[in-house]
């Protein structure tokens, strides 16, 4: 009796532990055609642009499906890096600027030079196409580009009785406009603009203006203490007196821009940052000037891609995979599909395509103003860029707080962000 | 295990001998994901911990190297003081709240019920993402907070943007998710048996002396589990506080958890290594005052019935 009834619910274990195992491999591949996975970043408006364009592609390409997944930024390079980490990422991979070298050298990304003959490459605008160039391999096709601006609130300034920001201004000029801005006491809170030195692309942008770089090309850093030390001084008397947007603001804001919060009458940034702007409010509109420069014929710009394409070295597909990066860079019907949402297009074939909105049109106006400053780009980033951009901020930010003084911040960013570079080797 | 050796023993003693096997076989998925989801993972981290690892290149042995960089980790100090702060302010005050509110609780009244549910309600949705923003709306200049504090004539401004203020934010989020707790002391406060209360009572006894000499120690075992439950969670926190601090312990670092640190070592900077020493760290630390609990719990735990053994 006890034999049989152990015998019986042996049978049942095995049954319910079969089943476990049957869920977890009851996956299989059946399909003849050519399957390519492409993963980017974005949100549900993206997606949907982004599932039509890829419905056009598979429409052309009778054979080719396309697996399409997408994630918001921090997650997409989590995710990505553990999938790296498993040894296969997708096929086609959305590619940013501060991850294209750790990617590349890590060989995870096809050299896109030998699928020449699937991508066309006669149509990038001047500059942009080689800034994917790692090492003298193509690891990235640039999809959009953006440049540095000053954006201002020309209604603040009216009121205000200052006169905005225009081409040819110097840093100086800058300072000056921020305290008299600041001091009309045009609204509760609205400042002239926020600290500058917080973020290392505008310390680049400095640096680039007296030619020199933030990175040297093997990836170290370009400048040294007394350099660094420079820069976190420029606006020391402007956060004494309380002119620029205070660090508690500034906290409280984040992540949104502090030109539309309605606490700040400039700031610099991304010109692609417009659309973003407008949405975040506040009802007032936005202008784009040129970055302030104390040598009007050195402004520092350069065209950096806000997003690229990759092709995953391991893939099985290449031909396929290429040739949706193709389609999605150069085709004028895929280009009228996504928009600018993803930025300024990289081709002149995609721009001339795209429809623009005004908003659009005044970032568009304002890359070809200043088309005569642009310069060539520095070389990629190092792998921990990323976090030498944190660090670089968050090191800031215990300054503004008047918690260190400028020697400490200057001898700790040269320590934590040293170990970043080196971690990432 | 311990479920399966508890439950096997009255069956040996009755005789039937064989159904152990089978036991483990209907265990086997439950076992299989303690093997591979819990323990082989807390292996191989061990493992990386010495090493130095990017998630990209194989993993290259380092030996203490990682555990010996903690020390000059500016960021990692200020994050152990921060958590060290976290909890000493969190675990005692919540659970202060938890006694109080659920000694308010056990009473029979009408509609006790709807209040138990009410009050434990924050504890179901306070560690969301959704609480987090709306705690980062309710601490901004401005915001609720603000304008409380500012019609009594102090005037801190938004304590999300102030890092005198801004962990005390945090430890209120904590604070208000009693829930658990006090669920566990109503059942604790129940077991206490009401004739020592009456007869306490009868001698003269004041509540405050009530409440120190009789419900302090009859609900001891419960006060014990709850301390030792709690302050676990709370070097555990993450959740709320990556959204609150906006994954940076922002501002100025003054909200720089633990746990934040070790998880932007990991996944900003990708040393999976040096994430997963801190990770031993932290489980070291947090065992080590487990056991120290334990010890001071025996001169201080009553448990009911033991002095009859």
């Amino acid at each position: 009796m006890t034999a049989r009834r152990t015998i019986r619910s042996t049978a049942a274990a095995l049954a319910a532990l079969a089943l476990t195992v049957t869920g977890l491999v009851a996956c299989g591949d059946d399909s003849g055609e050519t399957t390519i996975r492409f993963s980017w970043w974005g949100n549900a408006d993206r997606a949907a642009v982004t599932q039509q364009a890829i419905d056009l592609f598979e429409s052309r390409n009778p054979g080719i499906t396309v697996e399409p997944d997408f994630s918001e930024f921090a997650d997409y390079w989590q995710k990505m890096s553990t999938q790296a980490a498993g040894g296969g990422l997708p096929d086609v991979l959305q590619m940013d600027y501060s991850y294209l070298r750790q990617y590349a050298d890590r060989g995870l990304l096809l050299d896109l030079g030998t699928q020449s003959a699937q991508i066309a490459t006669d149509a990038f605008r001047p500059g942009l196409l080689d800034t994917g160039v790692v090492d003298g391999k193509r690891a990235g096709i640039p999809m959009s580009a953006n440049t540095l601006g000053m954006f201002y609130r020309p209604d603040v300034f009216e009121q205000a009785g200052v006169e905005p920001p225009k081409a040819g201004w110097t840093w100086d000029d800058y300072h000056r406009l921020i305290g008299e801005v600041s001091r009309a006491e045009v609204a509760e809170g609205m400042t002239g603009g926020g600290d500058y030195t917080s973020q290392y692309h505008f310390m680049e942008l400095w640096l680039r203006q007296s030619g020199g770089s933030f990175y040297t090309p093997d990836g170290a850093f370009a400048f040294g203490p007394e350099v660094l030390k420079q820069w976190w001084t420029r606006t020391e008397q402007l956060r004494a007196e309380k002119l620029v947007v205070s660090p508690e603001t500034a906290t409280q804001i984040d992540p949104k821009g502090a030109i539309s919060s309605n606490v700040a009458a400039t700031e610099i940034s991304w010109d692609n940052f417009m659309a973003r702007y407008i949405g975040e409010g506040p009802d007032g509109e936005y202008a784009l000037a040129p970055v302030p420069s104390d040598d009007p014929a050195v402004s520092g710009q350069y065209l950096k891609p806000s997003m690229l394409l990759s092709v995953f070295s391991g893939t099985e597909e290449a031909e396929a995979a290429a040739k949706l990066v193709n389609f999605l860079v150069n085709d004028a019907e895929a280009a009228k599909i996504l928009g600018v949402g993803r930025g300024i297009p990289a081709t002149t074939t995609a721009l001339s395509a795209v429809t623009l909105s005004e908003t659009d049109q005044k970032v568009v106006e304002y890359e070809e103003s200043i088309a005569a400053l642009i310069s060539p780009p520095p070389p990629p980033p190092p792998a921990g860029a990323g976090s030498v951009e944190q660090t670089f901020r968050t090191i800031h930010e215990a300054l503004s707080f008047g918690e260190i003084t400028v020697d400490e911040a200057v001898e700790r960013f040269f320590a934590e962000a040293q170990q970043a570079l080196d971690a990432a080797k | 295990m311990a479920a399966a050796r508890t439950a096997g023993r009255p069956r040996r003693t009755r005789g039937s001998k064989g159904d152990g096997p089978v036991a483990y076989l209907f265990m086997t998925p439950w076992l299989i994901g303690m093997a591979g989801l819990t323990l082989g993972p807390m292996l191989a981290s061990l493992y990386l911990s010495f090493t130095d690892y990017n998630l990209f290149t194989a993993p290259e042995w380092v030996g203490l190297d990682n555990y010996r960089q903690m020390l000059a980790d500016d960021q990692f100090r200020q994050a152990s003081k921060v958590t060290g702060v976290y909890v000493l302010l969190a675990t005692p005050l919540k659970l202060g709240a938890a006694l109080a509110v659920a000694m308010m609780l056990v009473q029979r009244r009408r509609g006790i019920g709807l209040y138990r549910s009410a009050f434990y309600a924050p504890s179901l949705i306070g560690a969301s993402v959704g609480v987090a923003i709306v705690w980062r709306a309710l601490f901004s200049d401005g915001g609720v907070q603000d304008s409380a504090l500012g019609a009594v004539g102090l005037d801190t401004g938004g304590w999300i943007g102030n890092p005198d203020y801004s962990l005390l934010m945090l430890v209120l989020l904590a604070i208000w998710q009693f829930g658990a707790p006090m669920v566990i002391f109503m059942a604790g406060l129940m077991q206490v048996p009401t004739e020592l209360y009456e007869a306490a009572e009868v001698d003269g006894a004041g509540p405050w002396r009530r409440f120190r000499r009789i419900t302090v120690p009859m609900i001891s075992p419960v006060i014990f589990f709850n301390l030792l439950l709690e302050t676990i969670h709370a070097f555990q926190v993450f959740a709320s506080a990556y959204v609150i601090s906006t994954g940076d312990g922002r501002p100025a670092g003054s909200t720089l958890l633990y746990t934040l640190h070790l998880y932007r070592r990991a996944f900003t900077d990708f040393r999976m290594g040096y994430a997963s020493a801190m990770a031993w760290t932290l489980l070291v630390v947090v065992g080590l005052i487990t056991v120290l609990m334990f010890r001071v719990s025996r001169t201080r735990v009553h448990y009911a019935g033991e002095d009859d053994r």
